[in-house]
């Protein structure tokens, strides 16, 4: 199969596609939420599961 | 003393010991009582379109707000996801979101839907129905894309605060749920069967694995369960598997074998199909059923044109099934 090669005007035009969208889909404001309260494992405080039983009294 | 604990959330209902977790790996017995370890931590959130989901019939050409935890319950063998469902949240990287900041984060990014997906949210369902409540009081939809590998009375509690579902309907046979998924079908067709019954819009996905799940047999009575217990008018998008996870020695579906099933689908009867995952094909679009006439156009996620006015095709009238505002 043939390829391409990117000249400099594509790569250009690519990266300003990108910046656009970047612009447009507001990553700013995403990456600020995931850089400023990323927080690792375990949970400050645990949430009670719902749907479940206690299972002593069964067999096996 | 130690108590046993039987988690009842999905089919698996995994019994577990003091100290121990699920088969989901985020549900843990601590002292006698089963706690969800990722309520509020999200791995995974970002803006999608909706089409992504894929809802090809829910508010077309809007955002969607997309949350995941780590876990799932069930280790599909082409997981595209695999990095954040077949690990423990210690392996992700976490983020702070609570139910209340989800919802504002939605609003505040003008997405008309919550999406529950990525991983599987049945295993952050606390989580998730805490969200679905708010969102729900505040106007934005809910929607999930989920494998359905869940218990009646925790789906149902769910049916009742979400919106749109579109379930991985992976394949036909028990044999192909054990071997490539680690999980059984019945639960899954019960599942679709509730799904329709409470009336929330359900979507299906089935992702055509070669050698796995492409025979025309297993496609055509794929299609004719579909028509024969939720309706012909439950569209079905069929994906192109590309090589993933533990899967990575078999080629991508060829375009060819997607085309054949989407014919097999048509001749069954099922009104809306589509193939995903190739971006520029013509299944990419919705047709009316009627007068054949395209009503969405899209290419890949973005919808070029929108014949569909007051949920009908404006060219006959006829009612087209979905939720258009």
């Amino acid at each position: 199969m043939e390829t391409k090669t990117m000249t400099r005007r594509d790569f250009l035009k690519t990266t300003g596609i990108f910046m656009a969208g970047l612009f447009l889909f507001r990553i700013k404001d995403f990456l600020n939420l995931m850089s400023a309260k990323k927080n690792n494992f375990p949970p400050s405080r645990l949430v009670e599961a719902r749907h479940y039983t206690r299972a002593d009294h069964l067999a096996g | 003393m130690a108590t046993l604990i039987e988690c009842k959330l999905c089919p698996r209902h995994c019994r577990i010991g003091d100290g121990q977790r699920g088969n989901c790996r985020v549900r843990s017995n601590i002292d006698g009582k089963l706690f969800t370890l990722v309520y509020g931590k999200p791995c995974a959130i970002h803006i999608d379109p909706i089409e992504k989901k894929p809802f090809y019939h829910v508010l077309p050409a809007t955002s969607s707000f997309s949350i995941a935890t780590a876990g799932c319950n069930l280790h599909c063998k082409y997981c595209q996801n695999w990095q954040i469902s077949q690990n423990p949240p210690e392996q992700t990287e976490n983020v702070d979101l609570s139910p209340q900041a989800a919802v504002d984060a939605a609003i505040k990014n003008r997405c008309r839907s919550i999406a529950y997906t990525y991983s599987d949210p049945v295993i952050f369902y606390e989580y998730a129905v805490d969200i679905s409540r708010l969102a729900k009081s505040k106007g934005i939809l809910n929607v999930h894309r989920t494998a359905g590998y869940i218990e009646k009375e925790p789906l149902e509690e769910l049916c009742a605060v979400t919106d749109a579902i579109n379930v991985d309907f992976k394949g036909i046979t028990e044999d192909f749920y054990r071997g490539m998924s680690e999980a059984t079908l019945a639960p899954v067709l019960d599942a679709m069967k509730t799904i329709r019954k409470w009336g929330v819009w359900l979507e299906l996905t089935n992702l055509v694995v070669p050698t796995w799940n492409d025979r025309e047999e297993d496609i055509k009575n794929l299609c004719r369960w579909i028509v024969d217990n939720l309706g012909a008018q439950v569209p079905l998008h069929f994906s192109r598997f590309w090589p993933m996870h533990q899967l990575k020695n078999l080629p991508p579906t060829p375009v060819a074998t997607l085309e054949r099933a989407y014919e097999i689908a048509r001749k069954e009867g099922l009104h809306f199909c589509y193939i995903g995952n190739i971006p520029d094909h013509s299944a990419n679009n919705t047709y009316c059923p009627n007068d054949g006439k395209v009503l969405v156009r899209r290419i890949g996620f973005t919808v070029l044109e929108n014949n569909i006015v007051g949920g009908k095709c404006k060219f006959c009238n006829t009612a087209i099934p979905g939720i258009w505002s």
